[in-house]
């Protein structure tokens, strides 16, 4: 009798534990909307001009909360980093996966791994105090400019990307290449006409996944690409992020109020994105795990 | 005539389509190399600067404002707390869900959506959990900026990690190890803790070690916690606390340049930590893989 | 043998906690919090660093943040690089006009402020800060500005574009004026216009910043490290920051010199500082004037010492025994140390 009561009791604890996670979402979701509204509550502040403003004056006498100029810096360089590291990763995980001899791929996973531990804090400093002396040398960029950021994120992200359209090529049975191989395609051949796309979805969710890293990062953006707020997509340029903005209420002299609230609202709005993007991203995924390729049909 | 001339063209384009391979295959290769010189560029330069600033002195000052006499003990002593308290949050946690998840819920509504959720919590931004930290933590359950706010949004946020990788050690466990101990009579948890349990440990403390390590490196998390200055390490729960990569953070925006080169050597040094925690899980997996007996 | 490893982990993870909760010392007088303007920072860390009678956890977050802290009690001293406003009395729930806090501002300091919550508000002055405009050190036609110039330049009041629009600047080149400057939240911005913008912050003020022109002229930057390299950069740039941080790079910018209507042109220079009109008093405000034994007296006594003051100057501030020897005796009275 002991030991079933026992067991029950252990059952419970342990979903207790699991349920955590319940109070952890719970938890994310009650700060940012509290601060959200405690923000949207304020006279000086309309839903729809933080939408659609143009100008993210935060502080001074007259504050302006238009949240498009940190779209922007966040569209810019995460979108930067994306057109530069999802090709380099894409094509990285096809010579690994499709052409690499067995030694080159033992080496490529640590490499990647290694890559993938290195603390963002890290990439921020080796942007902002060697990249960025390049970037302003050949382009004359502002001290502060997005593309030393755009360059150090697109390494960043290269891992999650590799990594995961290198298990999508891979989980394409090997049949198929060599049907592909019997009728004289070459190697390169075989790989770009039929395992990239028989791998595209996987390779999409791969590239969901680095845009969704490198919009929630926030160290290299805040050492590197600066912290002026303006609607811009030259990348020579300095920007402020989503991310960026909230570090810099937590750093900065931003004074109490509403310029704190506001960061709550961005907060919200970049849980959001990011969840959503994860989310379509993560279903793409399971289908693959599920074997999922065997639905596409292969022209 | 004519078959000799298709036989030449056949030929011609087998030997274009060869070659356009070949690019090919230089193409991608290349594109691998770019992240391989990419990262010895990057640690080239760290430990360049840096290295010279290595000394006793500056492992055992406090962050001084005075470029030749500032160290960092009271930031790794800091950053050792915050994962001490870490993992003493996470593990019971984090392993008390992986095994619930993993052995005891039914295929129900409710355990899918723990599970989706544990899958979403992990792509939450690193500063979003800076803001909860500091909305929740710090202010709701009114801790202050203390080392037990900072090491709490830490764990929860290494949490989801933890979650995922603890379970999947448990799910890779052969289902006999299971079945011979309940036949015998065991109850479940019973036949968890000792039957099933003991062996997944290996790589379950292999994924908590990684979780920590991405922890131990964040910045975003403890923006909004961490002190500035200290002279000492934090001696109690509520003090304010220092941390490796807050130091690097305010020391590479810092308009001297000799603090640069010590933001870098602070770097080395957080990379030495890094890498030797990667080491021992490393070590671990292999201990494990080699005494494995299924 | 798996056990044992595991147990034994387990038991140093609760040894380690039990140990460190055992210490839940709660706040005694030797720790104290000080908090607020980024101006004062640096001052701030390099006076907790060699005061030796308590440890000081210091931040900063503004010198909004720094009242704010010191009347929600949260802070033992509230570093700030303006003087208090209404505005911090009302964040806090509590109502105070500004002919309140105007009524307290005459004579020598310390000045308390009316009280609030149990806090009441004493201003110290512990340093002056030097206002600096910087130009490139290829700029040769304006190394000396007035403060019509500067309207000229800084406010969208018919704006100069190229420099030699500025009056008493027509030999200079014809090449537009870039401006790289603080932000509106900073201190500095607020002491920069309240200079040279006639009834700065009340009614009839009259003229905006340049950054408020839209004109793209004015680049603000929070980070003096961007305003610095961007002038050193910029043969046609002009900014301005603390004295402080041209202190870290002299090479890099040139100094200008500055001249009042009516008044002759003054070298900035801390030695010049009572002459220098742009140069403004940094305070630490505390609850109340603290007794003798308590530590934020010996504290405060310690930031106005030779020794303390010699840290004021060495950081790039202007020490009070060379600003306002006045204030410096008054406000050592004040502690008990004469």
């Amino acid at each position: 009798m002991k030991r079933k009561s026992k067991e029950r009791i252990i059952s419970y604890i342990l979903l207790l534990t699991a349920s955590m996670a319940v109070f952890i979402t719970i938890a994310i979701l009650y700060a940012l909307a509290a601060g959200a509204f405690r923000f949207f509550a304020d006279e000086r502040v309309s839903i729809i001009e933080f939408l659609t403003g143009k100008h993210w004056v935060p502080s001074g006498g007259t504050p302006s909360f238009g949240v498009l100029p940190l779209l922007a810096g966040t569209t810019l360089a995460a979108g930067g980093a994306l057109l530069f590291g999802a090709p380099v990763g894409i094509g990285a995980a096809l010579y690994l996966a499709e052409f690499a001899g067995k030694r080159v791929r033992a080496i490529a996973k640590p490499i990647l791994e290694i890559l993938a531990g290195i603390p963002s804090i890290v990439y921020g400093f080796f942007a902002l105090l060697v990249i960025s002396p390049i970037i302003r040398e050949i382009f004359g960029a502002s001290y502060f400019n997005a593309m030393s950021a755009i360059i150090v994120m697109s390494i960043m992200i290269l891992p999650i990307i590799v990594s995961v359209s290198d298990d999508a090529m891979r989980s394409i049975p090997k049949e198929i290449r060599e049907a592909s191989y019997a009728m004289g395609a070459t190697k390169w051949e075989t790989a770009v006409r039929v395992v990239l796309p028989s791998a595209s979805s996987g390779i999409l969710a791969a590239t969901l996944l680095g845009l969704a890293r490198a919009i929630g990062e926030t160290m290299v953006v805040t050492l590197a690409a600066g912290s002026v707020a303006q609607f811009t997509f030259n990348p020579l340029n300095e920007i402020q992020t989503m991310t960026s903005y909230i570090a810099q209420v937590a750093t900065g002299d931003i004074p109490p109020g509403i310029a704190v609230d506001a960061a709550f609202a961005v907060g919200l709005l970049l849980f959001i994105i990011t969840l959503t993007i994860n989310f379509i991203a993560s279903h793409i995924v399971a289908k693959i795990k599920n074997g999922g390729w065997r639905r596409r049909r292969i022209r | 005539m004519e078959k000799e001339e298709d036989k030449m063209n056949e030929f011609k384009s087998i030997k274009a389509s060869h070659f356009k391979s070949k690019i090919g295959v230089a193409i991608t290769a290349s594109c691998f190399l770019i992240a391989v010189l990419f990262l010895i560029w990057l640690l080239f330069s760290v430990f360049s600067q840096g290295i010279n600033r290595i000394n006793l002195e500056f492992l055992t000052n406090f962050p001084s404002y005075k470029p030749d006499k500032a160290g960092i003990f009271p930031a790794i002593v800091g950053s050792v707390y915050l994962m001490l308290l870490t993992l003493a949050f996470a593990i019971p946690i984090g392993v008390g869900a992986a095994i619930y998840l993993a052995e005891f819920a039914g295929n129900n509504i409710y355990t899918n959506f723990l599970r989706h959720l544990i899958q979403n919590l992990a792509g939450v931004p690193s500063i979003v959990f800076g803001l909860v930290g500091v909305a929740i933590f710090v202010r709701f359950f009114n801790l202050g900026r203390s080392l037990l706010a900072g090491s709490l949004t830490l764990a929860i946020m290494s949490l989801p990690t933890i979650i995922v990788v603890a379970e999947e050690s448990l799910r890779v466990i052969p289902r006999q190890f299971r079945e011979g101990s309940l036949a015998i009579g065991a109850t479940k948890w019973e036949t968890v803790r000792y039957h099933v349990l003991p062996y997944a440990m290996p790589d379950i403390i292999t994924g908590i070690i990684l979780a920590l390590s991405r922890a131990i490196g964040e910045t975003a998390p403890i923006l909004f916690i961490g002190s500035i200055f200290a002279k000492t390490p934090p001696s109690s729960l509520l003090d304010g606390f220092l941390a490796l990569p807050l130091t690097i953070f305010y020391w590479t925006r810092h308009p001297n340049p000799q603090f640069h080169e010590l933001a870098s050597a602070t770097i080395i040094v957080l990379l030495m930590i890094l890498l030797s925690m990667n080491g021992v899980a490393i070590a671990i997996r292999h201990r494990a893989q080699t005494r494995r007996e299924w | 043998m798996k056990n044992r490893i595991r147990g034994a982990f387990v038991i140093a993870i609760l040894v380690t906690g039990i140990a460190l909760t055992g210490c839940l010392v709660n706040r005694d007088n030797l720790n104290l919090i000080q908090t607020g303007s980024s101006t004062l920072l640096p001052l701030a860390i390099a006076w907790a660093e060699e005061f030796d009678k308590a440890e000081i956890s210091v931040s900063g977050g503004g010198s909004s943040h720094g009242l704010n802290a010191l009347l929600t009690g949260e802070a033992d001293l509230g570093d700030a690089s303006r003087k208090i406003k209404s505005g911090d009395y009302e964040k806090v729930g509590c109502s105070v006009t500004e002919d309140a806090i105007l009524a307290v501002q005459t004579g020598l300091h310390p000045w308390q402020y009316p009280s609030c919550n149990g806090v009441t508000p004493t201003e110290w002055i512990v340093a002056y800060d030097v206002l600096v405009v910087i130009i490139n050190p290829e700029n040769d036609w304006a190394s000396k500005l007035n403060y019509a110039q500067l309207y000229k330049i800084f406010t969208d009041d018919e704006p100069a574009i190229y420099w030699d629009e500025v009056p008493g600047l027509e030999n200079a080149p014809h090449e537009r004026i870039e401006i790289y400057a603080p932000d509106e939240a900073s201190g500095t911005y607020d002491f920069f216009f309240e200079q040279i913008i006639p009834n700065w912050g009340k009614e009839g003020q009259k003229a905006n910043p340049r950054l408020e022109a839209g004109d793209g002229v004015y680049h603000p930057s929070a980070d003096d490290n961007v305003i610095l390299n961007a002038i050193a950069e910029r043969k046609y740039a002009i900014g301005y920051f603390g004295y402080a941080y041209y202190k870290e790079n002299p090479e890099k910018v040139k100094l200008v010199w500055i001249a009042k209507e009516g008044a002759n042109y003054i070298e900035p220079s801390l030695e010049n500082v009572d002459k220098y009109p742009m140069a403004r008093p940094l305070h630490i405000y505390t609850n109340g004037i603290p007794e003798e034994r308590n530590v934020i007296n010996e504290y405060l006594r310690f930031i106005l010492s030779e020794e303390g003051q010699k840290i004021v100057f060495e950081i790039g501030y202007v020490p009070l025994s060379m600003a306002n020897p006045d204030e410096l005796q008054a406000q050592l009275k004040a502690l008990g140390v004469i």
